[in-house]
C-alpha cells in the first residue's frame, strides 16, 4: 500500500478533510488523503474515513489513488461495474461500485483536465455526517456551473478552482472572488472556517479531520 | 443570491446554521445544525408573515410519510419567526428533471406522481390547498416522496373561496384560476398536471419571454398534447384543463385515471352534465370521449358501472358504455377498430342532426315535405334522367332513423326527470357486475346541480354579445373577402380537374366551358362575400336570427340577381330537365322557369332559372340556413364538414319547393359553406376574450 503513497503528490499538511457547505448547492466531503477506507459506522472508535451508515464492515474497502488511476480495494463483499472484486479493481469514470448487498455509490472524473474523482450516492446510503458527495481531491478540485466541475453548482456563479499548495489548501479565481471578506485576485489561502464568496456563490470550508 | 445569515450563524438557539438552501417567495431557507446534530431545515419568514403564519400553525400537527414534517415555528431575538422543518437531503424533482432532459422513464412518473398524489390528496381532504406544487417543492429521499413548503398553504374551504391578493405559486405551474384570485384544490390538480406534463416531455407547457407572457398562455392557451405520449394526453389533457369544475376531480383521481392510461385501460369521465350546457362541440368532444368497455375490465367501480348525471339517472353518451354480459368484446383487429370508428363517427353525426332536428321542430317538418317532393321527382342527385333517385332515399332513411331516435331520445329524458334527485337508479344494463355484486360507486351520486346558465358558460359563442370596433370589422372582412376569393378560385380549379362527376351530361358539358365554370365560381365567390359581409357587419351585435334571416334574404335575393345577369353576361344556359318540377314553379305571376332548348334526339325539352327563379333560390337558401354561424369569429370550430354537408342538403332540398338547377344549387350551397368557413378569421375558444365593459351575454336564439 505504501507504494501508492509514495506514488503521490506532497501529503496535506493542513489538514487531509474537509467539509465544504456551499448555499444552494449542497454539502461536500472533502478528501485529500490518497487513500481513503470506507466502512460501516463504528461507535467505539476505529471508523473508516468515510463512514457510512449503512450495513457494511468498519473497513469494507479502500479507494487509492495511484497517479491519475483509482483502484478499489475489497477487504469484503464489493462488485464494481457489476463484477465482484477479490482483490482489486480499477475504478473508471462511470463505473459503479456496490459495497455489501445494497451501498451503491457512482465513481465519476468529470474533468480530465483534474485527477480529481467524486463519489455520488446512487442508493440512500449517506456518511454520518449527510452530504450531497465526496470528492477524492487530487491536486485540484474545480467548483462552479457545468457538468465537468467536481463541485457542480447553479448558472450564474462563480467557477474557482480549489488547489494544493505547499500542503495546504487554496482557492483562486479569474472571477472577483473574497476569502473571509478579503479580495483575493491573486488567490488565498483556505483556513478551517474560512467563507468564500463570488458571484452568486457563498462557501464556507470546514475541516474535519 | 445574498443570504441575510452566514454560516456559523445561530440565530436560534440550539441550531446553527451551516449553509443556505434556496429562498422562495416567503423567505430564506438554511440547513442547519442542532446542538445534538439533528439536521433540520430552517426557514425565515420574511414577508407575509401573517399569511405564512396561519398557514404553518394550521399545518403544524398534520402528520403523512409524503409531507415534510414541520417540528416548530420558533421566534428569534429580533422578533423574526423561524419554521423548523424536516430536511429532506433526497433530490428534488427539479433537479432528476434536469437528469431527464426528454422526459422520465415511466416508473419514475408514476413513483413521483403516487407519492405527489397521496400528499395532495391528504391536505386536500384536511381542508388544505398546498398553492404552489412544484418540481423544486418536491423531494424523494429513500424512495419516499414528500412534499415540502406546506407552510405556504392555505386553509380553505368552500366557502372561503374568495379573492386573494397575495401572489400564489410558481408562475410555469400556476393555475388560470389564479390570475383571478378565485381558486380552490382544483389550483393544486392544475400543477400536478403541468408536472406531469413535464415529467413524461420534460418540458413545461407553457414558456415565455415574461411573467405576463406565460399566465397569458395558462389563461388562454390549450397546451400542446402532441408532445405527451398518446396513452396519456387525455389525462393530461383533462387535468390541465382551463375551467376548474371541469378539471380531474381530484389528486387522487389523477393518478387512478394516470396508471389506467398507463395499463391500457380507457380512462372513466365523470363530468356533470350541466357542464356541458353552452360549451363548444369541440371542447365537449374533448371532455367527453365514450370508449367501448371491454367485458371483465377492472374492479373498479367508477370504470365499469353507468355514470350519473346531476340528477341521479344514468346519462347514455357520457364515460364508458357497458356491455351487456353477454355482448362480445370490443374488435381488436385495425379493420374493426376503423369499422367501429366509422360507426362513432355516424353516431356523431346522427346525434347532431337529431339535436337539430329536436331544436327545431319546423324545419324537421319543412325537410320532411321538402324530401317527399323530391322523391316523387324521380330525378335528382345520383339518380339520371328518370331513375332511382338514391339521395332521396337515402335522406328519407335518415329522416326516418332520426325521427325514431328523437322520439327515443325524448321517451328517455322524459323519464330521467321524472327519477327522484339524489337517488341513484338501478343501471338499465348490469356490467360485468352481474358475476359479483356490484359494490358502491366510488364516486358517490352527486346533489343535484343547477344547470349552468349563460353567465356560467366557460367559452364564447356567436350568441355572445360583444363591441367590436368598426376598424377591426372592416380588416377582418376585407382580409376574408380576399381568402374567399382565393378559395373559391381554388374551388372552380379543383371543379374543373373533377369534371363535376355527378352532374348529368348537359351540367358537365357546361361546366366544360370557360362560361360554365366562370359563371359558378363568380357566383360562389359573390355568394360567400355577401354572407361573409352581412356576418361580419352584425358579428356580436344584439339583432335577432329572424331579423338576420330576413336581412340575409335580401342579400340571396340580390346575388340571384347578379347571379342571372352574369349568367347572360356570359352566354352560359343553365338546364333544367323538363320533367323536374317543384311545389312553386311560378311566385305570383312570375315564372321560375323558362323554356331554353329542346334535345333533338329526345325531344325533351330543357328549361332555366329567370330571374325571380334565381332570386326565389338564393332568397330562399340565404334565409333557409343561419349562415352567421359558420362566419363568425366565436363559430364552434373553424370549419366543420358537418355545416358544409348540411348546406348542400338545405341547397339541394330548396329546388324540391322553387325550381331551380338542383346539382348546381347544391354544389353551390356546398361551395359557399366551405368558402365561407375557410376565409372568415376564427378566434380558438381558448383564446376569446370580449372587453371587460362588455359583460357576456346571450342573444335570445
Amino acid at each position: 500500500m505504501s507504494d501508492y503513497v509514495l506514488q503521490c503528490g506532497a501529503a496535506p499538511t493542513a489538514g487531509s478533510k474537509y467539509l465544504v457547505w456551499v448555499d444552494q448547492v449542497g454539502a461536500f466531503l472533502l478528501s485529500l488523503k490518497n487513500e481513503v477506507a470506507i466502512g460501516g459506522p463504528a461507535i467505539d472508535g476505529g471508523a473508516a474515513d468515510i463512514s457510512f451508515l449503512a450495513n457494511l464492515s468498519r473497513r469494507h474497502a479502500t479507494i487509492v489513488r495511484s497517479g491519475e488511476r483509482y483502484v478499489l480495494h475489497a477487504q469484503a463483499p464489493s462488485h464494481v461495474a457489476g463484477r465482484p472484486v477479490h482483490d482489486r479493481s480499477d475504478l473508471t469514470d462511470g463505473c459503479e461500485i456496490l459495497l455489501g448487498g445494497s451501498v451503491r455509490l457512482a465513481f465519476r472524473q468529470p474533468s480530465v483536465m483534474s485527477g480529481t474523482a467524486r463519489i455520488d450516492f446512487l442508493s440512500d446510503h449517506r456518511p454520518a455526517r449527510a452530504v450531497d458527495a465526496i470528492i477524492l481531491m487530487d491536486d485540484t478540485c474545480l467548483v462552479g456551473p457545468g457538468t465537468d466541475k467536481h463541485i457542480r453548482c447553479r448558472p450564474g456563479q462563480s467557477a474557482l478552482l480549489l488547489y494544493r499548495r505547499d500542503g495546504k489548501l487554496w482557492c483562486k479565481s479569474r472571477e472577483d472572488v473574497f476569502v473571509d471578506g478579503q479580495h483575493a485576485p491573486e488567490g488565498a489561502e483556505l483556513r478551517s472556517g474560512s467563507v468564500v464568496t463570488g458571484n452568486e456563490l457563498r462557501f464556507r470550508i470546514e475541516q474535519i479531520g | 443570491m445574498k443570504f441575510m445569515f452566514a454560516p456559523e450563524a445561530t440565530p436560534l438557539s440550539g441550531y446553527t446554521i451551516k449553509r443556505a438552501i434556496d429562498r422562495g417567495g416567503f423567505g430564506e431557507v438554511y440547513y442547519a445544525l442542532s446542538d445534538s446534530g439533528k439536521e433540520v431545515a430552517l426557514k425565515l419568514l420574511q414577508r407575509n408573515q401573517q399569511v405564512e403564519l396561519r398557514g404553518v400553525s394550521q399545518c403544524l400537527n398534520l402528520k403523512h410519510p409524503n409531507l415534510v414534517t414541520i417540528f416548530d415555528i420558533k421566534t428569534d431575538n429580533d422578533g423574526d419567526h423561524w419554521v423548523i422543518m424536516e430536511f429532506v437531503s433526497g433530490k428534488s424533482l427539479e433537479a432528476v428533471l434536469a437528469d431527464y432532459p426528454r422526459g422520465l422513464p415511466l416508473d419514475e412518473v408514476e413513483a413521483w406522481l403516487s407519492g405527489i398524489a397521496a400528499g395532495t390528496a391528504f391536505l386536500h381532504d384536511r381542508g388544505i390547498v398546498h398553492r404552489d406544487l412544484k418540481p423544486a417543492n418536491v423531494f424523494r429521499e429513500s424512495g419516499i416522496v414528500k412534499i415540502g413548503d406546506v407552510g405556504l398553504s392555505k386553509f380553505i374551504t368552500p366557502s372561503r373561496r374568495s379573492a386573494q391578493t397575495e401572489s400564489v405559486g410558481t408562475v410555469y405551474y400556476m393555475a388560470p384560476e389564479v390570475a383571478r384570485g378565485k381558486y380552490g384544490s382544483e389550483l393544486d390538480v392544475y400543477s400536478m398536471g403541468v408536472m406531469l406534463y413535464e415529467m413524461l416531455t420534460g418540458a413545461v407547457p407553457f414558456t415565455g419571454e415574461s411573467t405576463g407572457e406565460i399566465l397569458m398562455k395558462h389563461m388562454t392557451e390549450p397546451p400542446d398534447l402532441s408532445k405527451v405520449p398518446a396513452t396519456f394526453r387525455e389525462v393530461v389533457g383533462r387535468a390541465l384543463h382551463k375551467d376548474p369544475q371541469r378539471r380531474t376531480p381530484g389528486a387522487a383521481r389523477l393518478l387512478d385515471e394516470f396508471r389506467a392510461a398507463r395499463q391500457g385501460k380507457p380512462v372513466a369521465v365523470d363530468i356533470p352534465a350541466s357542464h356541458f350546457v353552452n360549451v363548444p362541440e369541440i371542447e365537449r368532444k374533448a371532455a367527453v370521449r365514450p370508449e367501448p368497455m371491454p367485458a371483465g375490465y377492472g374492479p373498479r367501480v367508477s370504470d365499469a358501472t353507468i355514470h350519473y348525471a346531476a340528477d341521479g339517472s344514468p346519462r347514455a353518451g357520457q364515460g364508458p358504455r357497458p356491455h351487456s354480459p353477454g355482448s362480445p368484446p370490443p374488435l381488436a383487429n385495425p379493420f374493426g377498430n376503423a369499422m367501429r370508428n366509422f360507426g362513432e363517427g355516424l353516431n356523431h353525426l346522427g346525434d347532431w342532426v337529431s339535436e337539430k332536428f329536436r331544436k327545431r321542430p319546423w324545419l324537421f317538418s319543412i325537410v320532411a315535405v321538402l324530401l317527399v317532393v323530391n322523391l316523387s321527382r324521380g330525378a335528382g342527385l345520383f339518380g339520371g334522367r328518370g331513375g332511382i333517385n338514391i339521395g332521396g332515399t337515402l335522406a328519407l332513411m335518415a329522416i326516418i332513423y332520426f325521427t325514431v331516435k328523437t322520439v327515443a331520445d325524448k321517451k328517455q329524458n322524459s323519464g330521467a326527470g321524472r327519477r327522484s334527485p339524489g337517488v341513484p337508479p338501478m343501471p338499465t344494463v348490469a356490467p360485468v357486475a352481474q358475476v359479483t355484486p356490484p359494490p358502491p360507486p366510488v364516486t358517490p351520486p352527486k346533489p343535484p346541480v343547477k344547470p349552468a346558465g349563460k353567465k356560467n358558460a366557460p367559452a364564447l359563442t356567436p350568441a355572445t354579445l360583444r363591441s367590436i370596433p368598426w376598424t377591426r370589422r372592416a380588416s377582418d372582412l376585407t382580409g376574408a373577402m380576399t381568402m374567399a376569393v382565393i378559395w373559391g378560385a381554388l374551388a372552380t380549379a379543383l371543379l374543373t380537374v373533377l369534371r363535376f362527376p355527378i352532374a348529368v351530361d348537359q351540367e358537365r358539358a357546361l361546366l366544360a366551358t370557360h362560361g360554365g365554370l366562370g359563371l359558378w365560381g363568380l357566383v360562389t365567390i359573390l355568394g360567400s362575400w355577401a354572407l361573409l359581409g352581412s356576418s361580419k357587419v352584425l358579428e356580436g351585435s344584439a339583432i335577432g336570427n329572424q331579423n338576420r334571416r330576413l336581412i340575409q334574404t335580401a342579400i340571396g335575393a340580390a346575388v340571384g340577381a347578379i347571379a342571372f345577369a352574369l349568367q347572360h353576361e356570359l352566354l352560359v344556359d343553365l338546364p333544367i330537365h323538363s320533367s323536374f318540377d317543384g311545389l312553386f314553379n311560378h311566385i305570383g305571376r312570375l315564372p321560375l322557369t323558362t323554356d331554353v332548348s329542346v334535345d333533338p334526339d329526345t325531344q325533351i325539352r330543357f328549361l332555366q332559372p329567370t330571374l325571380a327563379g334565381y332570386v326565389v333560390y338564393f332568397g330562399a337558401l340565404f334565409g333557409f340556413r343561419r349562415w352567421w354561424l359558420l362566419a363568425d369569429s366565436f363559430r364552434v370550430k373553424r370549419f366543420s364538414i358537418f355545416s358544409v354537408i348540411f348546406s348542400g342538403f338545405i341547397a339541394f332540398l330548396i329546388p324540391a319547393a322553387f325550381v331551380f338547377q338542383q346539382n348546381w344549387g347544391a354544389m353551390w350551397g356546398v361551395a359557399i359553406a366551405t368558402v365561407v368557413q375557410l376565409s372568415a378569421p376564427w378566434i380558438a375558444p381558448a383564446k376569446r376574450a370580449v372587453p371587460p365593459a362588455a359583460e357576456p351575454a346571450a342573444v335570445a336564439a
